[in-house]
């Protein structure tokens, strides 16, 4: 139950993203919330359930995108990956990690679709032009994950979701 | 009382000092009445008013908020009128279509329209407004369509001055710029050429405007123009556009 809730939680923040008032916004403002929900389920789930997640949370993505299929599954399994492997070391409790690891998710994405995009469509992006979105965007995203993770954990206690079999020990403190 | 039936008009000792007594205290409770009264009675009227003024100040809120309805279809049918006007005259057999979402991805300049395959919609068709270009469509679904603005990165037309007929491409260099490339430096182009659609490569029909000159920079050594180029179509406030056939 815990994954369907993150799901529509992913469906909601893409919708938001979606919307036609951020074609009127800089893109600097243009924060991936649905990565950080994503973020937010992986540090709470074992490999194979985050994993899955990351991927199928891309493949949306990419469906509402212009970008070749895959692109952001690829990136998304990556961040999913990394953020796995660094919380089996740390507690992701400390609302400073999790901002930490909502900047590093921000950087490591957009690093992996440009690594992608460039290997495979040669499409090269002036550095300029990506440090001015990459810095602002890891800022904000650090900003915003502790607000979102702890949204998303009192909704789910809310809602009465229990932890799931497949869930790491350490989430399941509240 | 015998004197008073008498008519003598001699006010009594008693009376006097019972008056003098109780009319100052009775002056000061109808003083302090009169004011009790018109405090409470301005109170009152206060409290009128205030309610007035809320009661008016949210039927000036209703019908701010009319106005702004009225006002927002008022533009709307005047874009509508523009656009439909644009269509009967060029191309009658254009979808009309509104913009209902953009591309999440970073630097993507692309928008989603309300028409898809089931409406007629093609992979590849142009996508106009009465300003000029828009794009063409990349995706295809049967209720939506994914449009490639020509802002994109990704974007790229055939397009020629019209003043001149200079050839050259349009390319998209994100953030609501355009770079116009490939223009020899025999030609003669000027700042505020504007620069049209030259129907190569069976996307965008001919002649459609494409944005104007703002800077025209020939190359130190080499064979081409460096132009930048101002859209004519306002891409941040697109709200309804024209599919075309193509």
């Amino acid at each position: 139950m815990q994954l369907v809730f993150y799901f529509l939680a992913v469906i909601v923040v893409l919708v938001l993203q979606t919307h036609v008032v951020f074609h009127e916004v800089s893109v600097v403002w243009h924060v991936d919330l649905a990565l950080l929900v994503m973020v937010s389920g992986c540090l709470q789930w074992e490999e194979r359930r985050a994993l899955v997640f990351g991927f199928i949370t891309g493949l949306m993505y990419d469906a509402l995108s212009s970008d070749v299929m895959g692109l952001h599954a690829v990136s998304k399994v990556v961040v999913a990956y990394t953020t796995l492997l660094l919380s089996r070391h740390i507690q992701p409790h400390s609302l400073v990690l999790q901002s930490g690891f909502a900047a590093l998710a921000t950087a490591l994405d957009t690093a992996a679709r440009l690594f992608v995009l460039a290997i495979f469509q040669s499409r090269v992006y002036p550095l300029s032009m990506i440090v001015q979105v990459v810095l602002p965007h890891a800022l904000l995203g650090a900003v915003c994950m502790p607000l979102i993770h702890t949204g998303l954990r009192v909704t789910l206690q809310a809602l009465h979701l229990r932890p799931t079999p497949g869930q790491l020990p350490h989430a399941r403190t509240p | 009382m015998t004197a008073k039936f008498r008519g003598i008009p001699q006010v009594d000792w008693f009376e006097s000092r019972v008056a003098s007594v109780v009319m100052p205290l009775q002056a000061i409770l109808a003083q302090g009445t009169r004011w009790g009264r018109a405090v409470w009675y301005g109170y009152i009227d206060l409290t009128q008013v205030r309610q007035e003024n809320i009661r008016l100040r949210q039927q000036a809120e209703t019908l701010q908020g009319e106005l702004h309805r009225y006002r927002e279809a008022y533009l709307e049918q005047q874009r509508l009128r523009a656009l439909f006007g644009f269509r009967s005259l060029a191309f009658p057999k254009a979808i009309p279509a509104e913009v209902i979402g953009v591309d999440p991805s970073l630097w993507a300049e692309a928008v989603t329209i309300n028409k898809g395959a089931d409406h007629h919609l093609q992979k590849d068709s142009a996508i106009v407004t009465h300003q000029g270009l828009v794009g063409h469509v990349v995706e295809l679904a049967p209720r939506y369509a994914t449009v490639l603005l020509l802002t994109d990165r990704r974007s790229a037309v055939d397009a020629l001055v019209q003043r001149t007929r200079a050839r050259g491409i349009v390319f998209g260099k994100s953030q609501d710029q355009l770079a116009f490339r490939y223009v020899s430096v025999r030609e003669v182009v000027e700042v505020g050429d504007e620069i049209i659609s030259s129907g190569l490569g069976d996307i965008y029909p001919k002649g459609i405007r494409i944005g104007t000159v703002v800077s025209v920079r020939p190359q130190r050594y080499g064979l081409f123009y460096e132009l930048s180029m101002r859209p004519a179509v306002e891409f941040r406030k697109l709200e309804e556009v024209l599919a075309l056939e193509p």
